[in-house]
C-alpha cells in the first residue's frame, strides 16, 4: 500500500464518446467549462506578468523606491489596492509578484521533472537492484513533508528566493519519479518497445525516445496540478523568512511584511493572498481539465 | 514475514532521512561552534571544543556520533535558546501533536460526511458545491487563511484569542494535551480556555486536508457503490439509506484511514505556518523562528523529528490497514 | 520614586532603620513579601500587565541587554546610589560617601536595615560579593567597570565598603546605577560547579532563572519566552506602597507586536511595548480609553559604520552616506517624532557645544562628496554592502530601507538584512565580521558623555555592541576624551568633550540621526510615566506607577 502522490486526485469516471481521440478530448475539455475558466485565468496572469513594466501604475515601486510619506494608505482611486509599509503601490507590486510566482512554478517543476522523470524511467526500465535502490531513495524523499524539507534545505543554502525555488525542486521530484516509474513499468511491455529492443536499439533510445513520449499526458496533468502546489509552498517559504528578502515584491513576503500593521492596515496582507489564490486556483482548474482531456490515468 | 519486510523498509527509509539531515547539518559553511559560543572565545578554545565535539573526525565517524546523539535525544545545541534542540523539541512536541490531532479529527469529522453526501448525490447540486468548495479549499495559501481568520475573528470581532495556546497559568501536565488534561481534572474553565485557543488554528490546519478527505471519500464511495454487492442489495430491496451508510461507508472508511497516513505529512508541513501565525508553542513554531535565526541545528532537528513521525505513522497506518482488511493481508502472503 | 519619598526615606532614617532593625530579626526567619506592615495586601492591589516583544533571556542583572531585561533588573535589584534629573546622584543604599585625596578611592557608608527579598539584610559583604561576581563573570555591564581594581575592594565593617579605581573617573557614581546588589548568602546556597573556586559558578545558573535582590519587586514566576511575574516587596524601605500601586507586574512576552496591540485594545494588557509601529500607536490613541505617552529621551539613534572596511574607510564616502540620510522622513513618517541630534551625544547629556555640524539630507552634496573619494564610481558599484536592522523591529527595518534606497541612487549597493540582536552584537566584535552599517539606538545607562564617547576611540573597539564595530580612531579625539574624563569640574570637562564631538562629526564615523521620542501606548487608567528619571530605565521603576481600577476602561484579567 504505497502512499498516493501529493497531487490531488479524483477517481471520477470519464464519459466515453466515440469520435476520434483529439476531437473527443477537445469536446470533453470544452464541456468542462471550469477548465476553460482556469486556462483563461492563467493566460491573464501570464499576460499581466509579462506586461507588468508597461501596465503597472507605479513601476518604480517594485524594488528600490520608498515613499514613507505615503505609507499604509488605504485603497483609493490613486492606489487601487492601497500602499504598503514603505509607501509602495500594492497593485504594482502584485503584478511583479506574478512574475516571481510563475517563475517559481517553472523552476520547481523544471528541476523536479529533470531529476524525477529520469530516475523513475531508469528504475522502471532496468528493474532489479537499480530499481530497488532508486525507489528506496524516492521513498525516503516521499516520506518527508515537502515544506519541511524544502525549508531545511533553503535555510542551509542561505535564505534566498532562488535557493528556495531550488530547494522545493530538490524535494518535489519524488512525485514525478513515482509516476515515471509506474508508467515505465506498464509501457515497457508494449509492442513497439519490445520491437525496438529486439532491433538492437540502445537502452537510452528505448527509454527516452520510445517510452518517455508516451507518458507525456499523465506528466502534463501532474505538472499543471503541481504548479499550484509549488506556488503555495514557495510563498509559504518566503512568508516564513527563508525565501525572498525585502524589498522583493514576492507575494508571500508582502503578506509577511504587511502582517505587522494588522488589524488597522488590512490591505497589504489581503491582496497578495487573493492573488495567490487566483493563480493556484487557475492551475488547479486547468489541471482538472487536462486530466479529463487525456482520459484517466 | 510481511511485517518484518515492511519494518525493515521503514527502518531503511529512516536511515535515509537521517543521512539526508546529517548532510544538511554538516554541509553548513561557517563555524557552528564559534557561533554557538559567542564572542570572546579564542581560536584555540574553538579548536579545542571542535575536537571535543568530534567535528574534526571523518564524515562517517561524525555520522555515527550524530546518530548516537539523536538516539539519546541530543540534536545539537540551539542558537536561540541555551539548550539542546532535543530538549526543546521534547518540551514543545505535545502542543504540536494536540493541534494536529484536533485538526485531523475536524478534517475527518466533516470531510467524511461531505464525501459521502457528495458521492450519494453524485453530480447533483450538493456534489458540485462540495467539489467547488474543496477545489477552492486547496487553492488558498494556508498562512493567508490563518492571518485573515485571525484578523477577522480575533482582532475585529474579538471572538477568540488571536495567539497562544492558553490564557491561564500552566498546570501540571498529565498527557501534555491541554484539552485532555483539563477534562481529566474536571476543570471546565481550563477546558473552555484551551478549546477557544485551539479552535481557529485547528480549523485553518484542517481546511486543506478536509478538502482532500472529501474528495477521497467521495471517490472511493463511488467506487464502492458501483460494486456488484451493492446492486444486489438494491435489487433485493434493501433501503438506500442502509446501503449508503452501512455497507458502502464502512468499506469506504478504510480509505479514510489511508487518508490519515496521507494527510499527516501535509499537516505537519502546514503546521509551520499555522503555528507561526498563531504563535502556537509547538515544535513547528520553534522551527519557524529558528529559520530567521539561522539556527541550523534547530531547523534540521525539527525537520528530522517531523519526518520520523511521518514515516512511523505511515508504517502504522499501513499495518493497521492490512490488519483491518484481511483480504489485503491474506492476499499478500507469499 | 518621587523626591517626597526620598526625603521621607532619608529624613525618616531613624524610624526606618529602627523599624528595619525590629523587622530584621523577625524577618530573617520569614519568607519575603507577605509579612510586616503593609498598606495593602498584594492580592488586593492590582496587577500591572506589561506586553513586550523581546524575550527575557536571563534574570541575572549582569546579563541584562535588551530593554525589558534592563527594566526587570531595575525593579528587582537595587543600587548604591539613585539617579535624579536635577541632582544627578542621590544616596540610596549608600547613605553617604567620601572620595579620597587622589580621587580614586570611594568609601561608602551603607544604610542599615535594608532587607533582601528573603529577609536577610544588605551588608558590605553583599556589595563586595556583587562587584567581584560581576567582574569575574564578565558580560556587557561588567564592561563599564573595568576601571575598578578588583584587588582593592575593601569592606572594613558591615556598613562600609570602598572601591578603588585604576584611574579617576568623574562619572563613576553615575556608572553605579548599573551595579545591582545581589544576595550573597542566597546565591552561595544555590551555587553549582564552576571555575571560580569556592564560589563555584557564582550562582550563574541560579540567577538566570531566579532573583536574589532587594528592589521593590521580586520575581515570583518566570518562563523565558512567555512571562516574568514580579510581586511587590512590601518591606521595601524606599517607597510607601499605596492601594493603587501595583501588587504584581506581569511582563508578558508576545513575539508579535500585533498581538500586543490587540491585547492592549481588548483590555488584556495595561501597557504596550514602545516598539509598536507608530502608525498603530496613533490608531490606538484615537480610542479615548488609551493614551500614548510621548517623551523625548536622551536616546540617540545612529547608523554606525564599519570604518575599517572599504569603501567606508574613506571619509568622503562616509560623509556622502550622511548626506544621503533623510532625517526628516525618518522622524516624521517612520518614527512619528524625534528631535535633532548634533554629534554622538544628545543635548540632555552634553549641552552647549558650538560649531558642531549637521549633515543635511542633500543628494547633490552626497554626490559631490563621493566624487572626492578615492574610489571611482565603478569601484564603488562593485561593493556589496549590508545594513543590519534588528530582526523584530519594523522601525529599524524601515530606516534601513530608506537609507539603502537612497544609497542605491548614488550607485552604492546596499542590502537590508534583518538580523537578530545577539547576532549583530556578536558580529561587531571583529572588524572582518562587523556589518557595514547597523541601525540602532543608544539608551545611555550612564548619563555622562564618556559612556557614548568611549566607542569613538580604540578602547571601544570590538565591544559586543553595535558601536563596537565602528573601528574608528582619531588620536586627537582620543586625547580630548581622555582629558575631559580627567577633569572633575563639569563645565571644564564640557569644553574638551565638545571639541572632541566637533572633530568626530567632521570625521563622520557614523550617521547621527536624531533623539528619540519614546512612545508607550497604555490604558488611560495607568499613571506614573515620566520623561526622564535621570538615567534609563529608572523611569520604569514601577513601584510609583498607579492603576485606577475604578476607571471604566480598566478590565481585570478573568
Amino acid at each position: 500500500m504505497t502512499a498516493p502522490s501529493d497531487s490531488a486526485f479524483d477517481l471520477e469516471v470519464a464519459t466515453p464518446a466515440y469520435e476520434s481521440g483529439l476531437s473527443r478530448g477537445l469536446a470533453r475539455f470544452r464541456r468542462n467549462k471550469l477548465a476553460v475558466v482556469g486556462a483563461v485565468m492563467l493566460l491573464l496572469t501570464v499576460f499581466i506578468a509579462l506586461l507588468a513594466p508597461w501596465i503597472a501604475p507605479y513601476p518604480e515601486d517594485i524594488a528600490d523606491a520608498v515613499h514613507f510619506d505615503r505609507m499604509l494608505q488605504p485603497p483609493s482611486w490613486g492606489f487601487l489596492m492601497g500602499t504598503d509599509e514603505a509607501g509602495r503601490d500594492i497593485l504594482t507590486r502584485l503584478m511583479y509578484g506574478a512574475r516571481l510566482s510563475l517563475l517559481t512554478a517553472f523552476v520547481v517543476l523544471g528541476i523536479s521533472v529533470v531529476i524525477g522523470v529520469p530516475i523513475g524511467l531508469v528504475a522502471g526500465y532496468y528493474g532489479g537492484r537499480v530499481e530497488t535502490i532508486l525507489m528506496r531513495i524516492t521513498d525516503t524523499f516521499s516520506s518527508m513533508p515537502a515544506l519541511v524539507l524544502a525549508l531545511a534545505i533553503a535555510v542551509v543554502m542561505g535564505a534566498d528566493l532562488i535557493h528556495s525555488m531550488i530547494a522545493i525542486g530538490l524535494v518535489w521530484w519524488r512525485g514525478f519519479a513515482r509516476i515515471a516509474h509506474g508508467q515505465t513499468l506498464s509501457l515497457k511491455q508494449e509492442g513497439y518497445v519490445v520491437m525496438a529492443r529486439t532491433l538492437g536499439a540502445s537502452d537510452f533510445h528505448v527509454m527516452f525516445r520510445e517510452i518517455l513520449p508516451n507518458m507525456t499526458s499523465p506528466l502534463l496533468v501532474t505538472i499543471s496540478l503541481d504548479a499550484g502546489f509549488a506556488i503555495l509552498i514557495g510563498t509559504a517559504i518566503s512568508f516564513l523568512g527563508a525565501g525572498a528578502s525585502p524589498p522583493t515584491a514576492e507575494w508571500g513576503l508582502m503578506i509577511a511584511s504587511g502582517r505587522h500593521y494588522l488589524p488597522d492596515a488590512w490591505w497589504p496582507s489581503l491582496f497578495p493572498g487573493l492573488a495567490i489564490f487566483v493563480v493556484v486556483l487557475s492551475f488547479n482548474l486547468l489541471g482538472d481539465g487536462l486530466r479529463d482531456f487525456f482520459g484517466d490515468d | 514475514m510481511r511485517f518484518l519486510k515492511r519494518l525493515s523498509h521503514m527502518l531503511l527509509v529512516l536511515v535515509g532521512v537521517s543521512i539526508l539531515m546529517f548532510t544538511l547539518v554538516r554541509v553548513i559553511p561557517g563555524d557552528p561552534v564559534a557561533a554557538a559560543l559567542g564572542d570572546g572565545v579564542s581560536r584555540e578554545e574553538i579548536a579545542r571544543i571542535r575536537q571535543q565535539m568530534g567535528l574534526d573526525r571523518s564524515i562517517p565517524v561524525q555520522y555515527v556520533h550524530y546518530i548516537g546523539g539523536i538516539l539519546n535525544g541530543h540534536f545539537g545545541m540551539s542558537l536561540t535558546e541555551p539548550k539542546d534542540v532535543g530538549e526543546i523539541i521534547a518540551e514543545r512536541l505535545p502542543a504540536t501533536l494536540e493541534l494536529v490531532t484536533v485538526a485531523m479529527l475536524v478534517a475527518i469529522a466533516f470531510g467524511v460526511p461531505f464525501g459521502v453526501i457528495s458521492a450519494v448525490n453524485r453530480n447533483g447540486a450538493t456534489d458540485h458545491v462540495s467539489r467547488m468548495v474543496s477545489l477552492f479549499g486547496v487553492s488558498f495559501p494556508q498562512f493567508w487563511v490563518a492571518l485573515m481568520l485571525q484578523l477577522w475573528l480575533g482582532a475585529w470581532l474579538l471572538l477568540v484569542p488571536i495567539t497562544g495556546r492558553s490564557g491561564l497559568p500552566p498546570a501540571e501536565p498529565i498527557t501534555g494535551f491541554l484539552l485532555l488534561d483539563s477534562l481529566l481534572k474536571l476543570d471546565l474553565a481550563a477546558f473552555g480556555d484551551a478549546l477557544r485557543h485551539i479552535l481557529v488554528p485547528a480549523l485553518v490546519l484542517a481546511v486543506g486536508p478536509l478538502a482532500n478527505v472529501t474528495r477521497l471519500v467521495r471517490a472511493s464511495m463511488i467506487d464502492e457503490l458501483g460494486k456488484p454487492y451493492i446492486a444486489l442489495n438494491r435489487a433485493v430491496g434493501m433501503p438506500s439509506f442502509l446501503i449508503n451508510y452501512k455497507y458502502a461507508l464502512r468499506n469506504a472508511s478504510l480509505s479514510a484511514l489511508t487518508v490519515v497516513g496521507f494527510l499527516f505529512p501535509l499537516m505537519l508541513g502546514s503546521a509551520f505556518v499555522v503555528e507561526k501565525v498563531f504563535v502556537w508553542p509547538g515544535i513547528a513554531r520553534f522551527g519557524a523562528d529558528a529559520i530567521i535565526a539561522n539556527d541550523f541545528n534547530a531547523v534540521v532537528g525539527v525537520a528530522l523529528v517531523v519526518c520520523v513521525f511521518v514515516v512511523v505513522i505511515n508504517f502504522l497506518v499501513d499495518e493497521l490497514y492490512g490488519w483491518i482488511d484481511p483480504r489485503i493481508r491474506l492476499s499478500a502472503e507469499p | 520614586m518621587s523626591s517626597k519619598d526620598v526625603t521621607s526615606a532619608v529624613g525618616g532614617l531613624l524610624i526606618q532603620s529602627r523599624r528595619g532593625f525590629i523587622l530584621g530579626g523577625a524577618a530573617a526567619t520569614l519568607l519575603a513579601g507577605q509579612s510586616g506592615a503593609v498598606l495593602a495586601a498584594p492580592e488586593a492591589a492590582p496587577a500591572l500587565r506589561f506586553g513586550v516583544e523581546l524575550e527575557i533571556a536571563s534574570l541575572d542583572p549582569i546579563r541584562s541587554t535588551n530593554n525589558w531585561e534592563t527594566m526587570l533588573a531595575a525593579n528587582v535589584y537595587d543600587t548604591l546610589v539613585y539617579p535624579d534629573p536635577e541632582k544627578k546622584v542621590l544616596p540610596w543604599i549608600a547613605e553617604s560617601w567620601q572620595l579620597s585625596e587622589e580621587g580614586k578611592t570611594y568609601t561608602f557608608k551603607l544604610k542599615s536595615g535594608v532587607p533582601f527579598h528573603d529577609g536577610a539584610l544588605v551588608t558590605s559583604d553583599d556589595i563586595a560579593f556583587s562587584m567581584q561576581r560581576m567582574l569575574a563573570l564578565g558580560g556587557p555591564i561588567a564592561g563599564y567597570f573595568h576601571n575598578i581594581d578588583a584587588n582593592k575592594i575593601v569592606a572594613p565593617d558591615a556598613q562600609t565598603i570602598s572601591f578603588t579605581l585604576k584611574k579617576d573617573d568623574p562619572a563613576f557614581l553615575q556608572t553605579l546605577f548599573m551595579f545591582k546588589i545581589v544576595n550573597k548568602a542566597l546565591i552561595l546556597k544555590n551555587k553549582m560547579e564552576g571555575p571560580h573556586g569556592e564560589f563555584g559558578d557564582y550562582g550563574a545558573r541560579f540567577l538566570q532563572a531566579n532573583s536574589a535582590g532587594s528592589g521593590p519587586f521580586s520575581v515570583t514566576e518566570y518562563r523565558s519566552s512567555e512571562l516574568a511575574e514580579l510581586t511587590r516587596f512590601d518591606r521595601y524601605p524606599f517607597t510607601s506602597w499605596g492601594p493603587k500601586n501595583p501588587g504584581k507586574v506581569r511582563i508578558m512576552i508576545f513575539p508579535e507586536l500585533v498581538t500586543i496591540a490587540t491585547k492592549l485594545r481588548s483590555g488584556e494588557l495595561d501597557i504596550g511595548s514602545v516598539s509598536i509601529p507608530t502608525q498603530v500607536q496613533r490608531q490606538i490613541a484615537q480610542d479615548s480609553r488609551f493614551v500614548v505617552e510621548r517623551h523625548p529621551q536622551p536616546t540617540p539613534w545612529f547608523v554606525v559604520m564599519n570604518n575599517s572596511k572599504p569603501p567606508l574607510d574613506d571619509v568622503h564616502v562616509r560623509r556622502a552616506v550622511a548626506h544621503a540620510y533623510d532625517r526628516r522622513t525618518v522622524i516624521d513618517h517612520i518614527l512619528g517624532g524625534g528631535e535633532e541630534l548634533r554629534g554622538p551625544v544628545p543635548a540632555q547629556i552634553l549641552s552647549g557645544c558650538e560649531g558642531v555640524d549637521v549633515y543635511e539630507f542633500n543628494m547633490d552634496k552626497a554626490k559631490a562628496e563621493l566624487a572626492k573619494s578615492k574610489y571611482s564610481a565603478a569601484e564603488l558599484g562593485k561593493f556589496q554592502l549590508e545594513i543590519a536592522a534588528v530582526a523584530s523591529s519594523e522601525r529599524f527595518k524601515n530606516v534601513a530601507l530608506l537609507l539603502a534606497t537612497n544609497l542605491k541612487k548614488l550607485g552604492i549597493n546596499v542590502q537590508v538584512k534583518a538580523v537578530r540582536w545577539t547576532d549583530i552584537t556578536a558580529a561587531q566584535t571583529k572588524p572582518e565580521t562587523a556589518f557595514n552599517f547597523v541601525v540602532y539606538y543608544e539608551s545611555p545607562r550612564v548619563p555622562h558623555p564618556s559612556q557614548i564617547l568611549t566607542y569613538y576611540s580604540k578602547s571601544g573597539w570590538g565591544g559586543a555592541y553595535p558601536p563596537g564595530g565602528m573601528y574608528y580612531d582619531n588620536p586627537k579625539v582620543t586625547e580630548l576624551i581622555r582629558r575631559g574624563n580627567g577633569i572633575s569640574d563639569p563645565a571644564e570637562a564640557q569644553r574638551y568633550f565638545c571639541e572632541a564631538v566637533r572633530l568626530i562629526v567632521e570625521d563622520c564615523p557614523a550617521v547621527f540621526s536624531h533623539i528619540d521620542v519614546r512612545q508607550f501606548p497604555h490604558g488611560r487608567y495607568v499613571t506614573g510615566f515620566r520623561a526622564f528619571a535621570g538615567a534609563t530605565p529608572f523611569d520604569l521603576r514601577l513601584n510609583t506607577y498607579e492603576i485606577d481600577t475604578s476607571d471604566t476602561a480598566y478590565r481585570p484579567s478573568r
